[in-house]
């Protein structure tokens, strides 16, 4: 029986070692199998590396690309610089993982400010400023521009004073010269900075697209702004060359005016005399003339011819040399106002109050004005005083409402307002006329222009009423609209301020 | 997953546990592949958690333990095929090869395009970040492989993770100081 169980286990061991022999062969076999196969996927895969690897690269930039075109595509719109920084950012904050972002603005004023873009966020959320900022704010803000720079938290003893700020282990930052007097700063607060090359490099190009963009708004701006201005200079300089230009119209014609004054006021002195004597001696003449008819009848009579022409003569004798005497008296008129239009040197003047010259300048002209016409006044009580010459002033506002009144050919409204506007006191006749086009208004204040018809006036009125403004260091202007009306406007220095 | 891991696996499992304790695993499951797996093929990972789970039960272990150790005894085998790829005098180099063998040895296998699922930040010299993202869970094992790979080296490293895909988050960040 012994041997029996000693075979029995005899035969069960080598069965096993058998059975182990055939495992480790199967496992030889396996292996084997598996190295040939391994081999062979590496050739098939060898023979498609390039292509596989392109398809890779291809596939992971995509996506990247597809980030970089929103971003270019964006930065091709009309934003200002706020709209374009927040939309950059909502874009990254979304690239990455949607983390919270800080932006600091740092003016050269001094004005700095944080705001905060929380997850999910799309605005901006102010923070207040903490003057412990600055150090680490500093710090961040003067590393090079363009380049997107990381920091751990734990291990940066800078950025202490703004560990409240952030909820993450590590930041990215991006510092961004706006212009001369802003900086601003990009912060995202991120968990980690794992990502492969191609992602860091994109990062790295919109960083700097962004950039780039910003600058070229920033001078598109100031660009802008510079022309605003230059188109502001411009056109003021326009006005002035002008004023100048009328200006030195102005003092031509004042000049011509005086010289033709002083010349024609002679020979004016010896006709007006003349013409005075004359007019005695037609008197003489005329009753030399009754006494004859008188004393002898016949003497004149047997010549009809002669009775009758001496008959005309007589008539017509009276009214040729008052027409005269009229006549020369116009041109007086017109060389006296000649020379107010070039009269250069000061009036008397005094303290004014310009109602009381509106209220006696339409006493003067009322006659021309109540049957016709509707005068409304808006005269400011209390209106400040003003340094003129009333004489002179009243005959400009005559000359206005006389003007007013004559291109209100039917009925019409006159409206005169008084007011006070900072160092000025400003007076304006309004009228509801024919009004006038540019061209008129352009001659308006000309010697001798007018539009009213011919001995209607002697086109100086205006021209008189410029020199008169002018000698006040006033202003006179105009706005009209043909068939409208006109509003004429007086802008005189408050006492205060001569 | 790769079939070298599954295989790999099973030797850990008899060389510490027994074949036995393997076979019994194996049956335990309701496996596709009936448990026989060769190195270079892929097979579902579903498979693989199937064992781990039925492992941590009848050996008393935990799963995190299980994984970190098969991830200490995988070293050598990784370490070949990274040294194919690329020169490897140090632990961040070995750890940097790795996303590049899983690469290949997917694409071997017919994966061609492949989502990464290691991504690397090196803020200094010495540490090194590794950001996991993969359903597969193999944070501990990875943790294993780096224990191992520190020793070969002979550099002391310490291993911390802020996140881990197995406690709910979006993916595992691992932090090695050297």
């Amino acid at each position: 029986m012994p041997n029996t169980h000693r075979d029995v286990t005899d035969e069960l061991v080598k069965k096993v070692a058998t059975l182990e022999k055939a495992l480790i062969a199967e496992r030889r076999a396996k292996q084997a199998l598996e190295k040939l196969i391994d081999q062979k996927d590496q050739r098939n895969l060898d023979n498609y590396k390039d292509l596989l690897d392109a398809l890779e690269s291809a596939n992971n930039r995509q996506i990247q690309f597809q980030f970089l075109a929103i971003l270019t595509q964006d930065l091709l719109t009309d934003k200002n610089i706020d709209e374009m920084v927040l939309f950059f950012v909502l874009n990254l904050s979304k690239l990455m993982e949607n983390c919270p972002v800080i932006q600091v603005i740092s003016s050269q004023n001094n004005h700095n400010s944080i705001s905060t873009l929380n997850v999910d966020g799309d605005a901006w959320t102010d923070q207040p400023w903490g003057n412990k900022y600055s150090n680490a704010l500093s710090h961040m803000l003067n590393q090079d521009e363009f380049v997107w720079h990381r920091e751990e938290k734990q291990d940066n003893t800078t950025l202490k004073a703004i560990l409240p700020l952030l909820k993450h282990s590590a930041l990215l930052y991006l510092p961004l010269n706006i212009s001369k007097t802003e900086q601003r700063l990009i912060i995202l607060d991120i968990d980690h900075y794992c990502y492969d090359n191609g992602f860091k490099e994109t990062l790295n190009i919109a960083g700097k697209q962004f950039s780039s963009a910003l600058k070229k708004r920033t001078t598109e701006i100031e660009l802008s702004y510079n022309y605003l201005k230059l188109r502001a200079t411009i056109s003021k300089l326009e006005s002035t060359q002008n004023q100048l230009i009328h200006n030195e119209k102005m003092a031509s014609l004042g000049l011509l005016s005086a010289g033709v004054a002083h010349e024609i006021n002679n020979p004016i002195g010896f006709i007006t005399s003349n013409l005075h004597v004359l007019k005695e001696y037609s008197d003489i003449f005329k009753n030399a003339f009754d006494h004859i008819q008188e004393s002898s009848p016949i003497l004149i009579n047997n010549n009809p011819k002669l009775a009758k022409d001496l008959s005309y003569a007589r008539e017509d004798l009276d009214q040729l040399v008052s027409s005269c005497i009229e006549g020369v008296n116009r041109i007086a008129d017109i060389t006296m106002s000649l020379k107010a239009f070039s009269k250069k040197e000061k009036d008397d003047f005094s303290s004014i109050n310009l109602n009381e010259v509106i209220k006696s300048s339409l006493k003067i002209v009322w006659n021309q004005l109540k049957y016709d016409h509707l005068v409304i006044e808006n005269l400011l009580v209390n209106l400040p005083e003003i340094l003129g010459n009333y004489g002179q002033l009243q005959q400009v506002l005559v000359n206005l409402f006389v003007n007013s009144a004559q291109s209100m050919l039917e009925s019409g409204e006159l409206t005169i307002t008084s007011t006070e506007i900072e160092h000025y006191v400003e007076v304006s006749v309004t009228d509801t006329g024919c009004g006038m086009d540019k061209s008129v208004i352009k001659r308006l204040f000309e010697p001798f222009y007018t539009t009213k018809s011919e001995h209607k006036g002697t086109g100086l009125g205006l021209s008189v009423s410029y020199a008169i403004i002018e000698k006040h260091n006033a202003t006179i202007s105009v706005n009209s609209e043909p068939n409208v009306g006109s509003t004429f406007t007086l802008r005189f220095p408050k006492l205060t301020t001569n | 997953m790769k079939g070298t891991i599954f295989v790999g696996f099973a030797e850990f499992i008899e060389l510490n546990y027994g074949l036995a304790t393997w076979f019994h695993a194996i049956e335990q499951c309701s496996l596709k592949s009936d448990g026989i797996y060769l190195a270079t093929e892929i097979y579902h990972d579903n498979e693989f958690e199937l064992i781990i789970e039925q492992l941590t039960i009848s050996i008393t272990c935990t799963r995190e333990k299980l994984l970190r150790e098969f991830g200490q005894h995988f070293f050598p085998k990784l370490m070949s095929m990274a040294e194919k790829q690329a020169s490897i005098t140090n632990l961040f180099e070995f750890l940097f090869a790795i996303e590049k063998v899983i690469h290949i040895e997917l694409k071997k296998a017919g994966m061609l395009i492949t989502p990464p699922t290691l991504f690397y930040d090196q803020p200094k010299n010495n540490i090194l970040i590794i950001r996991y993202v993969s359903e597969r869970k193999m944070c501990y094992f990875a943790e294993g492989l780096i224990i191992a790979a520190a020793n070969f080296f002979n550099q002391t490293v310490s291993i911390s993770q802020s996140q881990c895909l197995c406690k709910g988050d979006d993916h595992c960040l691992i932090r090695i100081e050297t």
